[in-house]
């Protein structure tokens, strides 16, 4: 790749129909984030239709924007009101909250906004430099690696669930039996269809998600209805603005740790924002020369939590692009998007498509900036979406939700899937079921049949045990697995918890 | 109000699944159901460990579950998905949420009113005219 071409990236990126998308991605990711109940996966879930008839790069440049926009917009009301936003602000609500009721919800806010761009400019950088060659890594990839990859990431989503472990793995297994729902990749014969003629081309993707990242919410935020809203604080004529440098300098390296934090949380499939942000919380506390300060309103919790929620967005993107497992529900919905754009994620992502995935990458750099202007000088006008009525919300994701799986294909039956869909997440989350693993088997359930089909074809189903362990990648992939199988062990075993033990309910 | 252990009704749920799923793979050619009955075996398997040690987690509150709020929205939206492809867009969405929003909102019939028409509106523009999506024009418009 040469100048020329990174000019023509940056070209791309500055499109005015590109920039407009950028704008309008942020700005409603801010919104989204700020209303307690919706979530950036939401956002995007509902949202990713209206990107079907535009050029893969704006509509990658929008969903990006999004995300980056929510990450921040969710610990507006977590500050403001003591709800997080999103799951990701959960640990910002611990310091952000105090800090507005003592009278400095102006520099909570700013402090937020920073480290959140602090965090999301590091996770761009580690995407930029650690994408491509990981990409590469993916062309040592055969039938065997992508199975055991799968299953790799099957595991580490199920270890790393926020609720029972258990219930994470059969949430996973649930969502790679969906996946099998459909024409068989082998003879090409409908499975599982129950006679619907609707499902032989398998569960729509886009529809599905729609439906189990919104439904379930939708019913989160209707319970609320009536329940005494937080009276937010007055940010009348407030001007938040850059805080000083030496202010800057002093939280270098919070800023630094905590991202490196939410980057590799944001590596880990399965292993979301709400995780980053509490372990970098708990990490700035253990750092910190008076942790027992920390829950009173102190600056470095929310800029802990901020940036390292941030962070995950850079992160979340690298295993996503490389090698189709998605970090967390949100990149597991780019994904499909991505999909829906003929584009899969691998080798090709930065060869044939280099174009389209580097004008992505560099539009996050541009997102992040939006994000901070606008969190500086518009923060009191997003404040005000904390206080829309519950039911108000609840209708608008209702008709968001049929509408948006309506226009995936013009066709009803997606609109179904995503209603059985709902009901599915509603069910799952209301007996304490994870959401997240149910997506990522979706999403990984084909790739570990189309991997195992291809090991026993290509191994002529004779010795494929050790077909598989004659190959390095294999060897560490396995060693992965095994790691990642030993982590609820491990976590067990730890006195600090940060994944269970601190973590308040979240929206 | 009184909690219950719902883990094992969960598992025995899934396993109701796994068991349907079982059942109808044999309709299919081995090879082609040989990934999901490995999927179905691992699932039975977690679905036993659940039911052994359902765990502290089992514990939830049966009112959270459904509540008059959730029973409504739920009517709601069936409702809306139902009436979508025969009454049409325009009525469906607007009746929706105008009713909605005076369930929830007795005295709001004019902020219900124009909330439901800059939906109606909102939506039109952005499906139908900028991104040339047809909705379902159904029996009335």
């Amino acid at each position: 790749m040469d100048l020329n071409f990174y000019l023509d990236v940056l070209k791309n990126v500055f499109l005015p129909f590109n920039l407009f998308m950028a704008v309008f991605g942020v700005v409603i990711g801010i919104i989204f984030g700020a209303l307690p109940g919706f979530t950036a996966a939401m956002g995007i879930a509902i949202l990713m239709p209206l990107t079907f008839s535009m050029t893969p790069e704006a509509g990658l440049i929008m969903m990006g924007a999004l995300f980056a926009g929510a990450m921040w917009g969710g610990s507006v009301s977590a500050i403001l009101i003591n709800t997080p936003g999103t799951p990701g602000a959960a640990a910002t609500v611990l310091d952000g909250y105090p800090m507005a009721k003592q009278g400095r919800a102006a520099d909570a806010l700013r402090e937020s906004v920073m480290s959140s761009f602090w965090g999301g400019i590091l996770g761009v950088i580690v995407l930029q430099l650690f994408a491509p060659p990981l990409a590469r890594v993916s062309l040592m990839f055969g039938p065997p690696e992508y199975f055991l990859l799968a299953i790799f990431g099957m595991t580490i989503i199920a270890s790393l669930s926020e609720k029972m472990i258990v219930k994470g793995y059969m949430a996973g297994f649930l969502g790679m039996l969906i996946a099998t729902i459909g024409m068989d990749p082998l003879l090409g014969i409908p499975r599982f269809t129950f006679e619907i003629t609707g499902l032989v081309d398998g569960v729509m993707l886009v529809p599905a998600l729609i439906g189990l990242f919104s439904i379930p919410e939708v019913m989160e935020i209707i319970q609320l209805h009536g329940s005494q809203e937080e009276p937010i604080p007055s940010l009348k004529n407030v001007k938040i603005g850059f805080p000083t440098w030496a202010h800057t300098r002093r939280l270098a390296p919070t800023y630094l740790r905590s991202s490196l934090i939410g980057l590799i949380v944001g590596i880990l499939p399965g292993a979301g924002a709400s995780i980053a942000s509490f372990m970098a919380y708990n990490e700035e506390k253990r750092a910190s020369q008076t942790p027992e300060k920390f829950g009173t309103g102190m600056i470095e919790g929310v800029a802990a939590a901020e940036a390292a929620n941030n962070a995950v967005c850079g992160g979340a993107f690298i295993p996503m692009l490389t090698l189709g497992v998605p970090g967390d529900s949100v990149a597991a919905i780019m994904m499909g998007g991505l999909m829906i754009h003929g584009l899969n994620p691998g080798a090709e992502l930065f060869t044939t498509y280099a174009n389209v995935t580097w004008t992505f990458i560099f539009s996050l750099y541009l997102a992040n900036v939006l994000m901070l202007l606008f969190g500086l000088y518009c923060a009191p006008w997003f404040s005000w979406a904390t206080q829309t009525p519950r039911h108000i919300l609840a209708i608008s994701i209702i008709l968001l939700t049929t509408v948006g799986s309506f226009a995936v294909r013009g066709s009803m039956t997606d609109v179904y899937v995503m209603l059985g869909f709902g009901i599915l997440g509603y069910l799952l989350k209301s007996h304490g079921f994870d959401v997240t693993p149910v997506v990522l088997g979706v999403i990984l359930g084909p790739m570990a049949e189309k991997g195992l089909n291809g090991t026993l074809s290509i191994s002529h189903g004779q010795n494929t045990l050790w077909f598989i362990l004659k190959r390095p990648v294999s060897l560490i992939l396995i060693g992965f697995t095994i790691v990642a199988l030993l982590i609820p062990y491990f976590r067990s075993r730890s006195k600090k918890d940060v994944f269970a033990s601190e973590e308040p309910d979240v929206l | 109000m009184f909690p219950i252990n719902v883990n094992r009704k969960v598992s025995l749920v899934f396993m109701a699944v796994v068991a349907l799923f079982f059942g109808y793979s044999f309709f299919y050619p081995p090879e082609v159901v040989a990934f999901p009955r490995f999927l179905l075996a691992v699932l039975f398997l977690l679905c036993i460990l659940l039911f052994i040690r359902p765990g502290d987690l089992g514990k939830i509150k049966v009112t959270a579950f459904l509540t008059r709020p959730k029973l409504i929205t739920a009517a709601f939206m069936v409702g809306y998905v139902a009436l979508f492809p025969f009454v049409g867009f325009f009525v469906t969405t607007f009746l929706t949420v105008f009713a909605y929003i005076l369930v929830f909102e007795r005295t709001a019939r004019l902020k219900g009113f124009l909330i439901a028409l800059g939906w109606v509106a909102l939506l039109y523009v952005a499906f139908q005219t900028l991104l040339f999506i047809w909705f379902p024009e159904g029996l009335l418009i």
